[in-house]
């Protein structure tokens, strides 16, 4: 009797403990994780994500395998770059130091990406006077504004990620970015009375439309014509002004690619921000395990491993720079078929392979198309290359 | 002890065994959680860390050395013999204050106006593995030393 008053007393406990477990289990947010990416290449490594589909149409170009290198002597240098478009920048580079004029050689690398760096940071700051964005946001509407190569590049590959996201990415929501408090100059409003109205915003939008207006030309220099089109808003007549911050740190990583390449470095990374990365070859094993930040971890835990080498990559997420009102969240990427931050369920969006620049802002049209339009231009559109989304 | 309750005991023997069974398992969970917990964890200890707002690196302090950082007023910097209070200043008002015991060689996120103040609940810092975010302000304080050579990566 006394036997059977002790088993189902352990049996009640068993019963507490896992009923806790259980509802507990049921309590936990889960979110879903989309990719065109064949299953067995990556690993999702959080439990509170689960593989929401895979998405058909990836059939990337064969990759020419590494040449075979002696790398037993290789250790590593690097380079930190604060302060580059209000971010950081690292480079770490693998190669024999022992080697005569090796570190000098790193050096003259390091100091040629620096400067690089700092060209690109000039040319498309919105803050800076005289930047070429500066004179070109100051420009009365219709202005034709010189420009350098640098600029003439960014505006060229904007305007033709523009086009090939149905405008879903748009350089030119600088008003809603700036409404939001998501320019730097700006604060965060603390409550729904700080939030732009919708007939502004409405305004703002409609403006940042006429993004595909903007001419370029390269005959004799390099120039950008600005759009005729203005707004009024609060009796103030508005011209089209553009934010390249959403593909500028990829072209970034696509020049530091070419100085690779020009400095003869094959063995390495540069990350510019941990928002978009060059991953060259490690001298290990030639891969890198690339661990993708879960948008949903305060403590910053990995959600998906990936295993690569050679190749650019870029992500979004609604993560980086958001603020929460009334339970909702407003994060820095604006959606441009409302004018407002994306409210689409996406929570992040990661690009693999192709230029780095056109990955960036790829990421950016992503987390604003929503899921099922998401699915179906991966699908069709980014067949080389490997896309990661996650939904809520 | 009654004759009764002797026999009564030799009769629940069986079941003592069934506990004792239980018991075993339990410890030895226990023993499994504690080895992988305390076999898997890198222990090197800190040798200094990093404060960055919004990925930007503002401050960095090697302890022995010298505390390396711009005067600005997005940050203020007190030391004394004991500690430094580095004292973080962002968009909003918002505010973080983190204390670097300089003999203990631990780190911890004293003070922050954040909603919720998660980051004053993450663990002191004490090894190279460690860090604290503060994600509504965008303050992370990460060990000094970067192991250069590991392949792995992080994005996002």
């Amino acid at each position: 009797m006394k036997s059977l008053k002790k088993i189902l007393i352990l049996l009640a406990c068993l019963a507490v403990i896992a009923g806790t477990a259980l509802s507990s289990g049921c309590n936990k947010k889960t979110y879903a994780v989309y990719t065109n990416i064949p299953q067995g290449e990556f690993e999702i490594i959080d439990s509170t994500f689960t593989l929401g589909g895979t998405i058909g149409g990836y059939s990337p170009a064969e990759k020419e395998k590494g040449e075979e290198v002696d790398t037993s002597n290789y250790t590593a240098r690097d380079c930190v770059y604060p302060s580059v478009m209000y971010t950081e920048a690292q480079l770490v580079v693998y190669g024999d130091f022992t080697a005569e004029g090796a570190e000098e050689h790193f050096e003259n690398f390091r100091k040629a990406v620096g400067r690089r760096l700092t060209e690109i940071s000039k040319a498309v700051s919105s803050t800076v006077t005289n930047s070429d964005i500066y004179n070109f946001n100051n420009a009365a509407a219709g202005a034709t504004v010189e420009i350098s190569q640098t600029t003439y590049e960014i505006l060229a590959e904007a305007k033709a990620v523009y086009d090939f996201t149905d405008h879903y990415y748009n350089p030119a929501l600088y008003y809603n970015i700036k409404a939001y408090g998501f320019s730097t100059a700006e604060k965060y409003p603390q409550t729904a009375a700080e939030l732009p109205s919708d007939e502004v915003v409405a305004e703002y939008t409609k403006l940042a439309s006429h993004f595909g207006e903007i001419e370029l030309s390269n005959d004799n220099g390099y120039f950008v014509t600005k759009p005729a089109y203005t707004v009024e808003v609060g009796g103030e007549n508005l011209t089209l002004k553009v934010d390249l911050g959403g593909i500028a740190k990829g072209y970034a990583v696509d020049e530091v690619d070419g100085l690779f390449d020009e400095y003869g470095y094959k063995f390495g990374y540069f990350n510019f921000g941990a928002s978009s990365m060059l991953v060259k070859r490690h001298f290990k094993n030639d891969n890198f395990n690339l661990e993708f930040i879960s948008p949903r971890s305060i403590k910053r835990d990995g959600y998906l491993k990936i295993s690569f080498c050679n190749e650019k990559v870029s992500t979004s997420g609604d993560n980086e720079q958001r603020y929460i009102i009334d339970g909702v969240r407003y994060c820095h990427v604006i959606d441009p078929t409302t004018g407002k931050p994306v409210q689409t369920g996406i929570m992040s969006a990661t690009v693999i392979g192709g230029s780095a620049a056109s990955a960036d802002a790829l990421t950016t049209a992503i987390m604003a198309m929503g899921k099922d339009k998401a699915i179906s231009f991966i699908e069709e559109k980014l067949t080389d290359r490997k896309v990661v989304f996650t939904a809520e | 002890m009654s004759l009764k309750k002797v026999e009564q005991v030799k009769k629940d023997k069986g079941f003592r065994l069934f506990d004792l069974i239980i018991y075993g398992v339990i410890l030895l969970l226990v023993a499994i959680i504690f080895i992988v917990v305390f076999t898997t964890r890198n222990t090197d200890p800190l040798t200094g860390v990093k404060i960055f707002v919004n990925a930007e690196e503002v401050f960095s302090y090697e302890f022995g050395g010298e505390a390396v950082y711009s005067e600005s007023e997005t940050l203020t910097v007190e030391e004394d013999g004991a500690g430094i209070t580095v004292t973080v200043h962002t968009r909003g008002d918002g505010l973080n204050k983190v204390y670097i015991n300089k003999s203990a060689k631990t780190v911890k996120m004293t003070e922050a106006n954040c909603k919720g103040k998660e980051c004053i609940y993450f663990p002191e810092m004490s090894n190279n593995t460690d860090f604290i975010y503060c994600s509504p302000h965008g303050v992370k304080v990460e060990p000094l030393t970067k192991n250069l050579e590991s392949p792995d990566l992080e994005i996002g």
